[in-house]
């Protein structure tokens, strides 16, 4: 089947409203990713169509880029297929799954080939992180097995998934008032630390760390506070 | 040498007449000590204090990351200041190590949103409190994501206080523990480290540098 590719005016093209994408942004760094390509080598994955619809199936990104860049017009691949079967069309251009895989070594020589001769595309195409999606092997290359150190028996890789509820994270309380300050470090039974190893001095100051969970019983334990405290 | 008030010097037996003026304490370990993991335990296991804080040779300074310019700070006062504070936040939060963000001075790296780095520990100047974790003697070169991966397993986290870091060069020289590097070297140790810690370890290759990663989650996605 051959594919009808003509100039269509932006003025005929809608973004779909139904697009699943996060819509990026210039600050973001996919956006740039995606404009250093189009400015490198230029627009040689054109926008997808629906001439039906007047959808855009394929392409959103660019175009925005394309608008930024004064353009009116672009070459699109068009298409005529009813909404149902667009939105199939949509996820499947964007699906990672229907990409195939890399071939970890061929991969890995690519990277390191355009890394060595254009580094300055190499990062504006963003392409370090894909060193980091696959199981490369070193340079030069190592049969299974090579050098393998002994292990002892049952080592391998354990489970170190999050739990569920797991979570760990912080909250930086600020205060501007000594008497605040004092009141939240009583509450909290916050105190000097002593350093005993330390020659010369007791102490070097206080403890600061509070356990969140231990802080929120204590808020909720309060006489007359709510257990969720108001905003603001 | 200089950003500490009381710096103990270690080194190889065979290296100590190199150091014989170096007007600092130096306390050799045995030769056959090599590798930074067994290299780093020997020394867990030889100090009996309840604190270590190994900073490797090659730092120059401690760098202030946040704000517009990076601040340097060479007073061994205030780095005492820095490392003592860090300290009493791990222990405060009952876990056995700590550190400074890997990303020298930039920055340009530093998210004000998020000063503190749960996941990974970084070598370069490292603490430890107590001696609940060991050093993998297997592991030469990658001790400290080593290190952070046996910490999120054990301990669930670690703790790198990311406004602070460590100036330091990236290896170039000879001596130390240059013995445990090359190319075979580093191939087995990544083969057994991909081994032992299966998915939660990334590799990324450099220009000239292998970094790793601790591909581990302590957060859950929360839509706050």
């Amino acid at each position: 089947m051959k594919p009808v590719i003509q100039e269509i005016p932006f003025a005929r093209i809608n973004p779909a409203p139904y697009n699943p994408r996060q819509r990026l942004v210039p600050t973001d760094h996919e956006y740039q990713t995606i404009k250093n390509s189009v400015k490198e080598f230029g627009l040689v994955e054109l926008l997808v169509w629906n001439k039906r619809t007047g959808n855009l199936v394929s392409g959103h990104t660019r175009l925005d880029i394309l608008k930024a860049d004064g353009e009116k017009v672009a070459s699109c691949v068009v298409v005529d297929l009813s909404i149902e079967k667009e939105k199939a069309l949509n996820i499947t251009l964007n699906n990672p799954n229907v990409s195939g895989h890399w071939e970890d070594v061929s991969l890995a020589n690519l990277l390191r080939e355009i890394e060595a001769e254009m580094p300055d595309l190499y990062d504006g195409l963003n392409m370090a992180p894909l060193t980091q999606e696959v199981d490369l092997p070193l340079r030069g290359g190592l049969e299974d097995g090579e050098g393998e150190p002994e292990f002892e028996e049952g080592i391998g890789p354990p489970d170190m998934e999050l739990l569920p509820y797991e979570h760990y994270d912080y909250i930086v309380l600020f205060f501007k008032d000594s008497r605040d300050f004092l009141a939240a470090a009583d509450y909290f039974g916050i105190e000097k630390v002593k350093v005993p190893a330390y020659v010369g001095k007791k102490t070097i100051g206080l403890g600061r760390v509070v356990d969140g969970g231990k802080f929120l019983d204590r808020i909720k334990r309060s006489p007359g506070r709510d257990s969720k405290p108001k905003a603001g | 040498m200089k950003l500490f008030k009381h710096p103990i010097v270690c080194v190889a037996e065979e290296e100590k007449e190199n150091y014989r003026d170096l007007g600092a304490e130096v306390v050799t370990h045995p030769n056959e000590v090599t590798g930074l993991g067994r290299l780093r335990q020997w020394i867990l296991d030889h100090f009996k204090a309840r604190v270590i804080f190994q900073c490797n040779d090659d730092v120059r300074s401690l760098y202030c990351v946040v704000g517009f310019r990076p601040r340097k700070i060479v007073d061994p006062e205030a780095i005492e200041r820095i490392i003592l504070n860090a300290a009493n936040i791990c222990d405060g939060l009952g876990i056995s190590c700590f550190s400074f963000s890997p990303f020298q001075d930039d920055v340009r790296k530093f998210r004000p949103q998020k000063p503190f780095s749960l996941t990974r520990l970084e070598g370069a100047m490292l603490g430890i409190i107590g001696r609940k974790l060991k050093y993998d003697p297997n592991v030469s070169q990658f001790d400290d994501v080593d290190l952070s991966l046996e910490c999120c397993l054990k301990e669930r986290f670690c703790w790198q206080d990311s406004r602070f870091a460590a100036e330091h060069n990236f290896i170039t020289k000879g001596g130390g523990n240059t013995i445990s590097r090359g190319l075979e070297n580093t191939k087995r140790e990544l083969q057994y480290m991909k081994r032992k810690w299966g998915p939660y370890l990334g590799v990324g290759y450099g220009k000239e540098v292998i970094s790793l990663k601790v591909k581990v989650e302590r957060n859950q996605d929360l839509d706050v």
